[in-house]
């Protein structure tokens, strides 16, 4: 399909959104401004849309299904979209826009749309091909929602994945890319809101948007199918309504979004209890007695939550055996899983553990945590590039200068809670970025408390450092995306990185072209079978899920494969490996060989 | 630039001289400083201390520490 499709499918896409996030229109405290309303109605649509195609998807999950779903949100989108007009008449017409952010922020999401339409390429030591895409891929070609077995994070939450799925129906392969566009949209919506109503003015909101935008960190979030962004922008929507929430539908719409975010991942169920746990630590502390917050409140809300988010972990435990699948070191052991071994979930947990280390756990290492990111931020995974220099250089004055503020204390409060329970699990950068936004608007609180301080040098210095953040990071952002934006505008450069960058793209060509081949079994656990457009059989997984229970025995598969119906055999050669199959086999045919990769028809 | 908030800046000036000769005189320097080490040092560390720039170093005869 060509680029235009998948910009047409994300168009689609994002109208359904409104739509659905149009009902929730009457959950939303009135005090919001239209900005908010926007910011809540499309990330509450896109947590709505993820969810509905999920329960569908359960027992039917074709394309007409997927049409049928977005047609229902269009249909919504329309029948509100008088209302919405009216709004947009009442609303005070006053330009806010600030010229230079604006341009960053332009260039940045220019950027994301045009490198999002290249063709996803790459191992399966990127997630994307391992299985952000992969599952959205077999879904599709099954017609059905159910976790790849051999893959075992297709079983993660998948809120976000299930409109790849849709995207990928609607506008092929390149579509998912350029979702990144939708994802920065609402992470810049809700951090404006944010910024806003923590007391900064326009201005002040579009630099917190061009500061977020340009960290490479939070970018790293948004594309080649992380799902980062879209996770923290619902955590940073529960918390924008948490913090001026009064009446119980309130509290039914701050649950509804910690709920979308344990939908996207799991990370999401520990920031949905610290969300509760800081906003009664904060009731319970208030002298203001509006702000006090009855008990029930937070049942509604954690009923709330808990009801948007149990068709993932309750489809996990009845098809799984576990809610969470792998298992945590925790529940393994009352949760008998399928398809993994206990070997197996304790090489995955130690394998996170080690990824996750960081700069170490201990308390001099938790305390230099912004040095550490802001000067080794390449220590941590997928930390590259780091979160600028503002939130160091300038963010310990913004909290300084708002301490007495009734907004900002409950801001740093879940930025602390949430960092420390980052810092005692995973560190790994990505899943931090809703507090990089957050030290992103004390930045700016920062800034604007340095120029009056200290009038001498303040200006010149805080505007360097904000130059700096921004430049360094569009530079990163950049060299992040050449080869992607090179893809996209030469169609020769977009082959040969296919070549090179496709592990045996040549069978994969053979087997997607060939007519007779109906299934294929796939021998090498780390084959990247996104790339197969064809029923397949892995028997090993990359994590050692066993999708059959006679796995381990090569002899015994291969005596079964008219059961299987397997038609034909990739069998592949890893650098300083071996074939797992002899070149002349009885039943096997060599029907096509090149370089380390062999593909058997079976007779 | 960023417009500044209404009420960042209206702190309690009543605290007697001594403190108000830090408010006016020793914090906006501490404050300066503080911008100027996280510069200096992400200047030091993330810009000379890139591949990039150790590149162009060694071309003009320079070999940063590695």
């Amino acid at each position: 399909m060509t680029a235009l499709a998948a910009v047409i499918a994300n168009l689609i896409l994002l109208v359904a959104a409104f739509g659905f996030g149009s009902l929730l229109g009457s959950l939303i405290p009135q005090s919001f401004s239209l900005l908010d309303r926007f910011a809540i109605k499309l990330l509450g649509g896109l947590g709505f849309l993820g969810t509905i195609l999920f329960c569908i998807g359960q027992v039917w999950f074709s394309r007409f299904a997927i049409i049928l779903v977005l047609l229902l949100g269009v249909l919504l989108a329309l029948a509100s979209s008088a209302k919405a007009a009216r709004e947009l008449r009442a609303a005070p017409i006053k330009s806010n826009l600030r010229a230079l952010p604006a341009l960053i922020v332009t260039i940045v999401l220019l950027i994301t749309a045009v490198g999002g339409l290249a063709e996803p390429v790459g191992d399966i030591k990127m997630d994307e091909i391992a299985y952000h895409l992969l599952g959205p891929k077999v879904w599709l070609r099954n017609a059905i929602i159910r976790p790849v077995v051999d893959e075992a994070y297709t079983a993660f939450p998948a809120v976000v994945e299930v409109q790849y799925a849709a995207l990928m129906s609607l506008g092929g392969q390149r579509a998912p890319g350029f979702f990144a566009v939708i994802g920065l949209f609402s992470i810049l919506l809700i951090a404006a809101s944010l910024a806003l109503r923590s007391g900064l003015s326009s201005p002040g909101a579009w630099w917190t948007a061009a500061l977020i935008i340009t960290m490479p960190v939070l970018y790293r979030g948004t594309f080649g199918g992380f799902v980062d962004v879209i996770y923290s922008a619902f955590v940073l929507a529960a918390l924008r309504v948490a913090f001026d929430a009064r009446r119980p539908a309130h509290f039914v719409l701050f649950g509804l979004f910690a709920g979308f975010a344990m939908d996207t991942k799991y990370t999401g169920l520990i920031a949905a209890v610290l969300l509760v746990i800081c906003l009664f630590l904060l009731a319970a502390f208030a002298q203001d007695l509006e702000k006090k917050i009855p008990l029930k409140h937070l049942r509604i809300a954690s009923a709330a939550a808990i009801a948007v988010a149990a068709p993932w972990y309750l489809r996990n435990w009845l098809l799984l055996g576990c809610p969470i699948y792998p298992p945590p070191p925790i529940l393994w052991r009352f949760f008998p899983v399928k398809y993994l071994s206990p070997e197996a979930i304790l090489h995955f947990h130690a394998s996170v553990l080690k990824a996750g280390a960081g700069m170490g756990r201990d308390p001099w290492s938790l305390l230099m945590l912004p040095f550490h990111f802001t000067f080794h931020p390449a220590n941590f995974l997928n930390g590259a590039g780091g979160i600028g220099l503002v939130p160091l250089a300038l963010g310990p004055f913004g909290l300084f200068s708002r301490r007495r503020d009734a907004f900002a204390p409950g801001l740093w409060f879940f930025a602390l809670l949430q960092t420390v329970a980052w810092f005692f699990t995973e560190q790994e950068a990505r899943f931090l970025i809703h507090v990089y936004v957050l030290a992103a608007i004390f930045g700016v609180w920062g800034w604007t408390y340095v120029v009056k301080t200290a009038p001498k040098l303040g200006p010149a210095l805080s505007a360097l450092a904000v130059a700096c953040s921004i430049l360094y990071g569009l530079f990163m952002i950049g060299s992040a995306r050449l080869d992607d934006l090179h893809a996209v505008v030469s169609s020769a450069f977009e082959e040969k990185r296919m070549q090179q960058e496709i592990p045996f793209l040549a069978s994969f060509s053979y087997l997607n072209k060939e007519s007779s081949v109906s299934k294929v079994l796939v021998l090498e656990p780390r084959l990247p079978t996104y790339y197969l457009d064809k029923s397949y059989l892995k028997p090993i997984g990359r994590w050692g899920e066993h999708s059959l229970p006679e796995a381990n025995n090569l002899d015994q598969i291969l005596s079964e494969l008219p059961r299987l119906q397997i038609s034909h055999i990739m069998d592949v050669r890893e650098e300083g490996g071996s074939f797992r199959l002899p070149q002349h086999s009885a039943n096997l045919m060599l029907v096509f060989q090149s370089n380390n990769q062999r593909v058997f028809a079976v007779d | 630039m960023v417009e500044s908030p209404e009420n960042s800046g209206n702190e309690n000036s009543s605290g007697g001289e001594e403190q108000s000769s830090f408010r006016l005189v020793l914090w906006p320097r501490i404050v300066e400083l503080w911008i100027t080490g996280v510069l200096i040092v992400f200047f030091v560390v993330r810009v000379l201390g890139s591949q990039t720039a150790r590149v162009i170093l060694s071309r003009f005869g320079f070999h940063p520490v590695p």
